[in-house]
């Protein structure tokens, strides 16, 4: 009796975990920043002595990477893909990940949050089996967190703008343990509105990719942080 | 006439006695309510958010001063994470800009008496990407006793050390 009470809230929970499903509308979605900072160690160069008939391959070279130069990529890759009209984003763009019961979209959006250009062409974002734990309430059908549900899975970004001609040639994936909350607030007779506050962090990923055509290998950690109301 | 008047007092006096016993049972009855209820109703206040419940319209549980206490803690340690939630926000999308003004906004926030705003803010540097900042964040290390924060520091400096692929790549 149990385990079935178990595997009903557990249902129940993935449900709703997409941070806004359930019952709720598809149109309901929750935008969330994300932010990604990360180490790149690139393939060293090859230098073949024709004397001695030694190859010597010099040790990775380390880059910094962060949000605004993967939006620098982005803005060159969809500007040779016909979707920006520029090859740079004004100061202050940020990268938002839209996520709703339906499905993922990452956009890039100005700093006052006005659309720039969808960018799910290029990111894309899947995840693996999860665990969870928390608390659920069914408000008359619709299961919310009482307040906050947590999920452990593994998850894997990709960037790839391998389909678009004359892009930056950048490809690669991340991959690590991410930990999704979501929290809610109750809907009341009063105030039918539900707010969900979600955050989302890879403590650390480890992916490999090639730019052009140089092999590296990433790490580093990626955060994302949002909020919706749903009526 | 006077067994009579005996016979009076000594009712009364009982009257009086009986009517003493009756209510201190009361007042004893009520006390123990309060205490058995107040354990609950406190706990629930320091487990749980504040929330409303659309199933019960009974009214509020009569709190007593310690209840009375705990709710506006509850409510305290909400507004808190509140406004650290908001900041963070606020922080990371300063963090997106390119302007000394957002840097400067920033950095004011590593020296803010909350721990998870700190972390925030030095997230929020390594966000920013000005490499000129490395020396100041070693100073800022060096000034910090936290071990854990000092390390922190110290790994957000060299990741900035670092050059940035996009600049070496020419995307930037």
């Amino acid at each position: 009796m149990k385990l079935k009470t178990k595997i009903t809230a557990g249902t129940a929970t993935l449900a709703f975990l997409a941070f806004a499903g359930g019952n709720l509308q598809a149109a309901n979605q929750v935008t969330n920043l994300l932010t990604i900072t990360a180490a790149i160690q690139e393939q060293g160069g090859t230098n073949i002595n024709a004397n001695s008939g030694v190859t010597t391959v010099a040790a990775p070279t380390k880059f910094a990477m962060n949000t605004k130069q993967i939006l620098a990529f982005l803005a060159k890759d969809e500007f040779a893909a016909g979707s920006y009209s520029s090859t740079n984003f004004p100061a202050g763009a940020k990268l938002v990940a839209l996520v709703s019961d339906v499905g993922d979209d990452y956009q890039v959006v100005d700093k006052h949050n006005g659309f720039l250009v969808d960018v799910s062409n290029i990111i894309k974002f899947s995840t693996g089996a999860q665990i969870y734990s928390g608390k659920t309430k069914d408000f008359l059908g619709n299961v919310l967190g009482y307040p906050t549900v947590t999920r452990l899975q593994a998850a894997t970004m990709v960037y790839d703008d391998s389909a678009i001609t004359n892009g930056v040639k950048f490809k690669c994936n991340m991959i690590g343990l991410m930990k999704r909350t979501a929290t809610y607030t109750v809907p009341t007779l009063h105030n039918p509105a539900t707010t969900v506050t979600t955050s989302a962090r890879m403590v650390s990923f480890t992916g490999a990719g090639t730019n052009q055509v140089t092999p590296f290998i990433i790490t580093g950690s990626l955060n994302a942080a949002g909020r919706g109301t749903f009526r | 006439m006077r067994p009579k008047v005996v016979a009076a007092v000594l009712l009364l006096a009982f009257g009086a006695l009986g009517l003493a016993v009756l209510l201190s049972r009361v007042f004893h009855h009520e006390e123990g309510r309060e205490a058995a209820g107040n354990a609950p109703v406190a706990q629930a206040e320091t487990v749980l958010p504040p929330k409303k419940d659309l199933t019960t319209s009974a009214p509020p549980a009569v709190a007593n001063d310690k209840a009375a206490a705990a709710i506006p803690s509850v409510l305290q340690e909400e507004t808190h994470k509140e406004y650290v939630r908001e900041r963070l926000t606020e922080l990371m999308e300063l963090a997106m800009n390119d302007d000394s003004e957002s840097l400067t906004t920033i950095w004011a926030e590593l020296s803010n008496p909350d721990k998870q705003i700190r972390e925030g803010a030095l997230e929020a540097v390594v966000q920013f990407g000005d490499r000129s900042v490395v020396p100041r964040l070693r100073e800022l290390a060096a000034q910090t006793e936290d071990p854990a924060e000092k390390a922190g520091i110290l790994e957000a400096a060299d990741h900035l050390d670092l050059p940035p692929f996009g600049e070496a790549h020419g995307a930037q």
